[in-house]
């Protein structure tokens, strides 16, 4: 049997999961959920070649906390090394080689916890792009998603990994 | 399983969080006279006698019901407007596509544009149907096609 979710957080993050704005992004194969091991969110998002992004989320706190996310290998389940980023369009400013591992391979976006944290006026300057305690991981989703349209992801023999 | 269904002008979706497999679709929807029921982002209309497993198999499902069988978009951007037509169920993102086809930019120079309601500075998202900002005695929609600004520095 199951135990039973006690952490309103998880709670909160569990019905939005269920949501008709995340299971439609699943429909549309922008991104799927690979596994939830409270409080780590292990999900993909498609990138403009087709290729998935593995990402690893931090969501303790959620929604009032923002999402700290990180690349994430979901075949050996570690850190995604830099070398196989995603690559092409905007993504470079996103995940940025001189910033994002130097905290914590974090996206330099902000609707990350990270990136928020370490820009605390993004949050009045950028609201639109910003997390608040209003937003949904489905949000946090979607900006990724926006950086990757035209990106790329390095096969694995392609980056020497 | 789950469906969602959306309404003219209701950009939040209904969730039926239990539906057996067995149920009718004419049982979740209620579709006044002169609306059709659309499957998101599917032009072909759902038959309301279909199950839910028929229409959807083992996944969520997700409805669409509206008055029009096609939808006028007027996009501006940078100055100029530029006009197309696509079914309700559309979601955004094929709005968007079309968008970008009907202003002649290319996928690199596009991948940081969002469309929006005037006057609006949220994004439509995505993955909505473009009939849930279409309200009921209307079938037209002008729409903003901006570039996202990206917090540097």
């Amino acid at each position: 049997m199951p135990e039973p979710v006690n952490d309103p957080c998880q709670v909160r993050l569990e019905r939005h999961l269920r949501s008709s704005e995340f299971e439609s992004g699943v429909a549309a194969g922008l991104w799927r959920l690979v596994s939830l091991d409270w409080p780590y969110l292990i999900v993909t998002i498609t990138a403009g070649d087709g290729n998935e992004l593995g990402m690893r989320l931090h969501i303790d706190g959620y929604p009032s906390k923002a999402p700290a996310g990180q690349p994430w290998d979901i075949v050996q389940d570690m850190p995604l090394p830099v070398s196989r980023w995603p690559t092409g369009g905007t993504a470079f400013q996103i995940f940025r080689s001189d910033w994002s591992v130097q905290n914590g391979n974090a996206p330099y976006m902000a609707c990350d916890r990270v990136g928020l944290g370490t820009h605390p006026d993004w949050a009045t300057q950028h609201p639109h792009r910003a997390w608040n305690p209003g937003r949904t991981i489905t949000f946090y989703l979607r900006e990724i998603h926006h950086e990757l349209r035209a990106a790329r992801l390095p096969a694995p023999t392609e980056a020497g990994a | 399983m789950r469906v969602h269904t959306y309404a003219a002008g209701s950009p939040r979706a209904v969730t039926h969080p239990e539906v057996t497999p067995d149920t009718p679709i004419g049982d979740l929807v209620e579709v006044a006279e002169g609306e059709q029921v659309y499957r998101l982002d599917d032009d072909v209309e759902l038959d309301l006698k279909q199950t839910s497993a028929e229409a959807f198999g083992d996944g969520p499902g997700h409805v669409v019901v509206h008055h029009c069988h096609e939808v006028t978009v007027t996009v501006a951007y940078a100055g100029t407007e530029k006009q197309f037509t696509v079914r309700p169920s559309s979601r955004i993102k094929k709005v968007r596509a079309e968008a970008v086809d009907a202003f002649g930019l290319d996928k690199a120079s596009s991948a940081d544009l969002v469309l929006r309601l005037p006057d609006s500075t949220e994004e439509l998202p995505t993955t909505s149907p473009i009939g849930a900002y279409v309200p009921k005695g209307t079938c037209a929609i002008t729409l903003d096609l901006v570039h996202l600004t990206r917090p540097q520095g």
